[in-house]
């Protein structure tokens, strides 16, 4: 009874939207959503949490903030991108979802080229001079960060690399000497980023290529899809190898391949909604009206078919962070950027040493992130399958 | 010729293709194995302890990455620093080509032999790729089941007196077989990967470990042929599968 009253009530929502509040309302979902809240905000402040220039520092030429002179585009265009996020949470009832969506994607972009054009920041840092400016009395006072070390601070002035974890460093060092705890924080951007744009991405090339091919059919689609098996049986962590040891170690280019080779899945799980769906008598009605393909596609068909895709996508980036992580964990990754399976690497020696702290925390960061969103997925498989609420 | 190796490939490959294959041929089934037992079980007692707690156990183990796995296990397994029982790199102990392949006591006193030297050093590979294959396989041969448990004909069974058991394994698990060899055509070449990273983690001198080298030398004859042979036994795992689909279900067939 209480089903039937829901789904009255629920006629103005789409399905995509009641799908998404049947999700966050289980616990796993919840969780998973708080954990990669966590990382998120960790990934926006990083610079602020962790950093080898104090926020304040008092000289002979009186107040500074090295902070502030040494952020670089990215984490300004992160801290502007990240307000514009809550301002749209904030305003999510009273504009339509696309809208703020597009806002969003606005502001990062602008901020982006405008941070890149106007931002610079020195270039040949010395990390220490801090340190040993306090000791030796040339500061007077500086206030530093909760982990006063940046990630590729290797502490020349007191190298300690491959120490345990003790009161100065609180999750010990890697085999650089530079800070773990600090590392790991700034990880969290490339564990983020490259799970969204990668299958940003693949959705965006999946839903194209999937609707053309689910709502025209015919011939069309049975060439589109022979293609869309081509692409299919491409190893992907294959390709990714070949691909950075021929082209460098770009982070973005990475993202790129990744997100190039799991299109195929989204592709067809749209495919066969589409199919369904184009026989539908509100489809044929706006057919029928005669609205635009792209507002046939796009505004009735897409928000019906869409919450499949979900479920997928978040599996996707799952599988993205993982793909990444083993990549810097054989030894392709990025070189000298902070990245959790890249400090795997590190905590089992040539030598058969092993460093029982450089295991653990990366580790279980990785596990963390690839658990909640697979929590998410499977509360999104939960809220869409009807079948379930029946059978058990 | 692999310029760096000075060798030519068909013989590099010779060498590795082997030890990759024998990886495989030991996971694929224990995954099978395994996963069926618990999807089964799972699916009779669904909604009881015994389903949420393999459920959710199969869940976690399937995000806990490879790379973490193998480098715990390598480090609190086999390192000096701590419980130092399985070997750390490697197939074989040094000079093990020696010994006599079965256990044997000899004058010097008792030799555990190479089959089991091998053995040995293959326990911790063997659980890095095949852990992560539980979750997936379980649940898909848990709703095969449960579907299949609900049809007319297992209640049918029920009614002409079949035991409980037979009911599940002669009659509802034998029409739940085919969604698992459809995914059994795609797990195959992901195993082939997968064995990548176990092969790196453990310094095994097979096919994944062969083309991390070839491409950081950027061997390119070494990483085309290492492509085109999982390329071939992707598509040898496909036609396996096909006719797999005959063989257990006698309403598929290829004419």
């Amino acid at each position: 009874m209480s089903d039937a009253v829901t789904q009255a009530s629920d006629h103005r929502n789409s399905f995509a939207r009641r799908v998404l509040r049947d999700t966050f309302a289980q616990w796993g979902a919840k969780l998973g959503f708080a954990w990669i809240g966590t990382v998120a905000v960790l990934a926006v402040l990083a610079p602020f949490l962790a950093s080898s220039h104090p926020y304040l520092m008092r000289t002979a030429q009186g107040w500074s903030s090295p902070l502030w002179q040494h952020l670089d585009w990215l984490d300004l265009t992160m801290l502007v991108t990240s307000v514009a996020v809550g301002m749209a949470w904030w305003l999510r009832d009273r504009q339509p979802v696309g809208r703020l969506l597009v806002g969003v994607l606005g502001v990062a972009l602008v901020t982006t080229v405008v941070t890149q054009l106007t931002v610079e920041t020195p270039r040949a840092v010395v990390f220490d001079q801090y340190r040993v400016g306090l000791a030796q009395g040339n500061i007077e006072t500086a206030v530093f960060a909760p982990i006063p070390y940046s990630p590729t601070d290797r502490s020349r002035d007191n190298p300690k690399p491959l120490h345990s974890p003790d009161a100065e460093h609180w999750f010990g060092t890697d085999e650089n000497g530079s800070d773990v705890l600090s590392r790991m924080i700034h990880g969290c951007r490339i564990a983020l980023s490259i799970g969204l744009i990668a299958t940003g991405i693949a959705l965006g090339i999946g839903i194209l290529y999937g609707g053309v091919m689910g709502f025209f059919g015919g011939w069309l689609d049975i060439v589109l899809m022979r293609f869309l098996e081509i692409f299919e049986s491409i190893p992907a962590l294959f390709l990714l190898l070949t691909v950075v040891a021929f082209f460098g170690r770009d982070i973005y280019l990475i993202m790129v391949v990744i997100g190039l080779t799991s299109w195929p899945g989204y592709a067809r799980f749209l495919r066969a909604e589409f199919l369904k769906l184009r026989d539908q008598d509100y489809i044929q009605a706006a057919l029928a009206c005669g609205l635009p393909l792209r507002s046939v596609l796009f505004r009735h068909m897409l928000p019906n078919g869409v919450a499949p895709l979900l479920v997928g996508a978040s599996f996707g980036i799952a599988t993205a962070i993982l793909a990444e992580a083993t990549l810097s964990f054989l030894g392709l990754g990025l070189i000298d950027e902070p990245s959790w399976g890249g400090m795997l690497n590190q905590a089992v020696g040539p030598s058969g040493t092993f460093a029982l702290w450089l295991a653990t925390y990366p580790g279980i960061a990785i596990f963390f992130t690839v658990f909640a969103y697979n929590l998410i997925g499977e509360a999104l498989r939960d809220a869409i399958d009807p079948k379930l609420e029946t059978s058990s | 010729m692999s310029f760096a190796k000075n060798r030519p490939v068909t013989q590099l490959i010779a060498e590795a293709l082997p030890i990759t294959l024998l990886l495989n041929a030991l996971s694929v089934p224990i995954v099978f194995v395994l996963s069926i037992i618990m999807g089964v079980y799972t699916a009779r007692f669904r909604g009881q302890a015994l389903d949420v707690g393999i459920s959710t156990i199969n869940l976690g183990l399937w995000s806990v990455p490879v790379i973490w796995m193998g480098v715990m296990l390598i480090g609190l397994l086999a390192s000096q620093d701590y419980l130092k029982i399985f070997p750390t790199s490697g197939l074989e102990s040094l000079r093990a080509d020696r010994w006599t392949f079965l256990p044997t006591s000899t004058d010097g006193g008792w030799q555990h032999g190479y089959l089991l030297d091998v053995m040995w050093h293959l326990v911790l590979p063997v659980i890095c790729l095949t852990y992560t294959g539980f979750a997936y396989l379980t649940k898909l041969t848990r709703s095969a089941v449960l579907e299949n448990l609900q049809a007319d004909y297992a209640r049918t069974a029920r009614a002409k007196g079949a035991s409980e058991t037979a009911v599940l394994w002669k009659h509802v698990f034998r029409n739940s077989l085919l969604p698992l060899i459809t995914v059994a055509a795609t797990i195959i070449p992901g195993m082939l990967v997968g064995s990548v990273i176990v092969e790196s983690i453990f310094s095994i001198d097979g096919m994944g470990r062969l083309a991390v080298e070839a491409v950081q030398l950027r061997d390119r004859e070494v990483v085309l042929s290492i492509t085109l042979i999982t390329a071939l036994l992707t598509l040898v795992s496909y036609l396996v599968t096909d006719i797999c689909y005959a063989a257990a279900d006698p309403r598929v067939s290829f004419e």
